[in-house]
């Protein structure tokens, strides 16, 4: 497999006229000029790469006659030898995103080689806008097994569901049996004729029952002393509004499986209408905007802390944007013999959502720092943040990013600020993180 | 293939119906039981519960939130290469009837008793064949008994048919609510030993389920000719338990000393020149009327459908050829025929004859009410009218008129 490695990240939005990391650049380089831009890093959206990529084939290096130029297996750094330098600029040429300077004076090529670990521009940031991803290669430790899946499930491009089920499966390993239903989730778990589209048994249940055929089959492995995982992949369609009975009941009983949630936040697959999970003022087809109508009435179930408040052994959120986040939950989940398990992972839809197909990612992101998608868990009774942004960000931060809240006026978003206020402030309560009035 | 043995009975009891299908339950040792509590099949589940709660039978227990969810617990262990069972009635199963058609579609060897009971609306905690009547095109195979030891004796053979790698279908064991789950008759309970004997082919048979060794996606979502081979297959089967019924129930006189028919039981057809067909409880009481005709020296007799799907056409067609008149006695309503499925499809099966046997249909102890032996005697005088090429009403419906 590919290595991760460290990468500078842009994760705020930063005001126009600041250049702060540009003259701290300079100062630590001694050279000609920052390889940082400032106007890149306004311009660039957030969580995206900033300055040189350090790419896995970088052109510069492929461009360079002399072999001035070496990528480090060990950090993934892009470096220029200066000494073997003959100053030709083939490299500032071959670079497609700008990433390579030439200083004019000394005739040697200089990039960002960031600063030995320890970049100069993320510590001169006031805002918080750069950070630099130290972490990337333990969530590669979490994963066990090649991809349950196979390559060509008919998801949308971009789709969450898909990167989060194929990231799922790696970490659960494959002693285990799926069950799906119908909806966005069904392509990952249902084949067409005669193809598969899982490498593990897949059970196809109904909308109304995945809770419920997969404690069956569980019930039976455990009578007959298999050690088989069973996991449930279910949209918020079935976990919420139709099957939520049997996974009610599932939970009351003890029945031991993993019920995965994948919230895209309405019933996409018969093309966006409003489930129980749609946020207030959301557009769907069902919950129009017009002249009478002003997108969701009223708010949404919130599922994971009723899953918790069943007194279930695990209950988790997780997102796309926290992927280490999610792995240490399904390794707690894998670990549970006595009940219900319950991961509501978001699950960003940007055919739905009327955002850019390369969005959700970014969209996780800022659900988890505006709190619209707090991550937690609840074990055994016990309430924990399991990450808390250093600044929430208001809710604006989220519902800009998607066409179902353009519509909105200010009071409406101070409505659904409020439901995300209350929401995190029980949340915070419960982790004991709040003083009792 | 069974050796001879002569066939033995531990011992006689006294049993309601569905304390004789939760007996029968005992000896088939399923892995896992589901059920909701629903009139009037709550005592056979209960009995299951004691049972495991005793030490007496070693299966998962599902009390399930709603019958959906009991079903598809049976579903779920059903795939893995589970035996299961699951009770309801009425309104049970039609609130599990979204699953009810995975089950049969998916081939699922389930058996599910069924203590027959209206459905809603008019809302009637009472007995008739409304329910199980109403779902006869989900695929299932529907079995229909007439007294408690049939319960008892079907259940068994119920296993033996569903888990047959001919058939593989789920199967309903049908018995009147109230008629034969509450009330008592004598019953002979087998041994053990001769329950697993007889079960023994299917018990160690291999059938596709989800497993690590060889992982199956199912279903996976089939179209067009892949859809089609599916239904055909399934419909093949259904076809296949027709002569398996019969086999089954010659298989289970050599090993327990009692027979049924099959898919159906002609009494005093030979000669006769009406018959009664009827299916459930009501068909003993057709029976004392017939005894009582022939001891006046009519020729009269009767037809007992023991299953209604697959429906015993081939059968029936045979038993009623050359009779002067049909009457058919339905506890049930066809709405779309203003009379009951039973006459409606014989109707339909006596088509294969080359001249016309002219029927009458009646409808008879539905919404609680009886079926007396004064409603069987009009019935069997209005049949008597339509041999006689006399003026009749094709349909009466006895409670009422």
């Amino acid at each position: 497999m590919a290595k991760f490695y460290d990468t500078l990240v842009k994760r705020r939005d930063c005001p126009p006229d600041c250049h702060l990391c540009e003259e701290a650049c300079a100062a630590k380089l001694g050279s000609v000029g920052p390889v940082i831009k400032a106007e890149k890093v306004h311009k660039v959206p957030r969580s995206k790469t900033i300055a040189c990529f350090q790419c896995s084939q970088p052109e510069c290096m492929q461009a360079c006659p002399a072999e001035a130029i070496v990528k480090s297996e060990e950090d993934g750094v892009v470096r220029v030898i200066q000494s073997k330098c003959i100053g030709c600029e083939a490299c500032v040429s071959a670079c497609s995103y700008g990433n390579m300077f030439f200083d004019r004076e000394t005739r040697v090529a200089f990039k960002c080689e960031r600063c030995d670990g320890e970049p100069a521009c993320v510590k001169a940031c006031p805002h918080g806008v750069l950070e630099f991803v130290t972490n990337t290669e333990s969530i590669r430790s979490y994963l066990r097994t090649e991809d349950l899946f196979t390559p060509g499930v008919g998801l949308c491009a971009g789709c969450a569901i898909e990167t989060i089920s194929r990231f799922t499966g790696k970490v659960l390993g494959d002693n285990v049996v799926l069950f799906g239903t119908p909806g966005c989730c069904s392509r990952i778990t249902q084949g067409i004729n005669l193809k598969a589209s899982a490498r593990v048994p897949c059970y196809f249940c109904l909308m109304t029952n995945a809770a419920s055929t997969a404690a069956g089959a569980k019930r039976y492995y455990q009578k007959t002393g298999q050690n088989i995982m069973v996991v449930a992949l279910v949209g918020d369609g079935a976990t919420a509004d139709v099957g939520f009975a049997g996974l009610s009941g599932a939970a009351e009983r003890g029945e031991n499986i993993i019920y995965i949630c994948l919230d895209n936040e309405a019933y996409m697959a018969t093309g966006i209408q409003k489930s129980g999970t749609t946020p207030f003022g959301a557009w769907t087809f069902t919950s129009p905007v017009g002249k009478q109508r002003r997108g969701k009435v009223g708010s949404s179930k919130y599922m994971p802390l009723i899953m918790a408040d069943h007194g279930i052994p695990y209950t988790a959120t997780a997102t796309l944007s926290h992927l280490e986040d999610y792995a240490r939950k399904l390794e707690k989940a894998k670990h549970v013999t006595d009940g219900l398990v319950y991961i509501h992972v978001f699950s960003p839809c940007h055919t739905g959502w009327r955002a850019p197909e390369d969005s959700s990612f970014e969209i996780s992101r800022m659900a988890v720092e505006t709190n619209y998608f707090p991550l937690w868990e609840c074990e055994r009774g016990e309430y924990r943040l399991t990450y808390r942004p250093k600044n929430s960000l208001p809710i604006q931060e989220f519902t800009k990013l998607m066409g179902r809240f353009r519509h909105l006026r200010e009071e409406e978003l101070g409505q659904l600020q409020k439901v995300v206020n209350s929401r995190f402030s029980l949340l915070e309560s419960l982790a004991g993180l709040k003083a009792k009035a | 293939m069974l050796s001879k043995v002569t066939p033995r009975v531990k011992e006689v009891r006294v049993l309601d119906g569905n304390r004789a299908c939760a007996y029968a339950l005992l000896l088939c040792k399923p892995d896992l039981v589901a059920c909701v509590p629903i009139t009037p099949m709550t005592p056979l589940v209960e009995t299951v519960w004691q049972y495991v709660a005793d030490g007496r039978l070693d299966a998962e227990l599902v009390e399930a939130d709603g019958e959906i969810n009991g079903l598809s617990h049976a579903i779920g262990a059903s795939a893995a290469g589970g035996r299961t069972f699951v009770g309801t009635s009425s309104q049970g199963l039609a609130y599990m009837y979204e699953a009810y058609l995975k089950a049969s579609g998916n081939r699922l060897p389930i058996v599910m008793a069924l203590a027959t009971r209206e459905n809603a609306a008019p809302d009637g905690v009472v007995a008739s064949h409304q329910d199980f009547v109403t779902a006869r095109d989900a695929g299932w195979i529907q079995l229909v008994c007439e007294g408690v030891q049939e319960i008892l004796d079907t259940t068994i053979m119920a296993y033996r048919l569903a888990e047959d790698p001919e058939i593989l279908l789920p199967v309903n064991v049908c018995f009147d609510g109230y008629y034969l789950s509450y009330l008592t008759e004598r019953v002979e309970l087998p041994y053990e030993e001769d329950v697993d004997a007889f079960l023994a082919p299917v018990t160690s048979a291999n059938r596709p389920k989800l497993c690590l060794e060889d992982p199956l996606t199912v279903p996976t979502n089939a179209r067009e000719e892949l859809f089609c081979e599916f239904r055909y297959k399934h419909s093949a089967a259904q076809h296949k338990a027709k002569e398996k019924i019969d086999e089954i129930d010659r298989e289970f006189e050599a090993l327990f000393g009692r027979s049924y028919g099959g898919q159906i039981e002609e009494y005093r057809c030979g000669d006769a020149d009406i018959v009664m067909v009827s299916m459930g409880s009501q068909v003993g009481a057709i029976r004392e009327v017939v005894d009582r005709r022939r001891q006046e020296g009519e020729k009269i007799g009767l037809v007992k459908v023991r299953v209604l799907r697959p429906f015993p056409r081939e059968r029936l067609v045979k038993a009623l050829e050359g009779k002067r008149a049909v009457g058919v006695i339905d506890r049930n309503v066809c709405f779309g025929w203003q009379s009951g499925a039973v006459f409606m499809e014989t109707k339909a099966a006596l088509q294969d004859l080359p001249t016309r046997v002219p029927m009458t249909g009646f409808i008879a102890g539905i919404g609680g009410c009886d079926c007396r032996l004064e409603m069987v005697e009009r019935a069997v005088d209005i049949t008597r009218l339509a041999a006689e090429g006399k003026p009749h009403k094709e349909i009466t419906w006895l409670n009422l008129e």
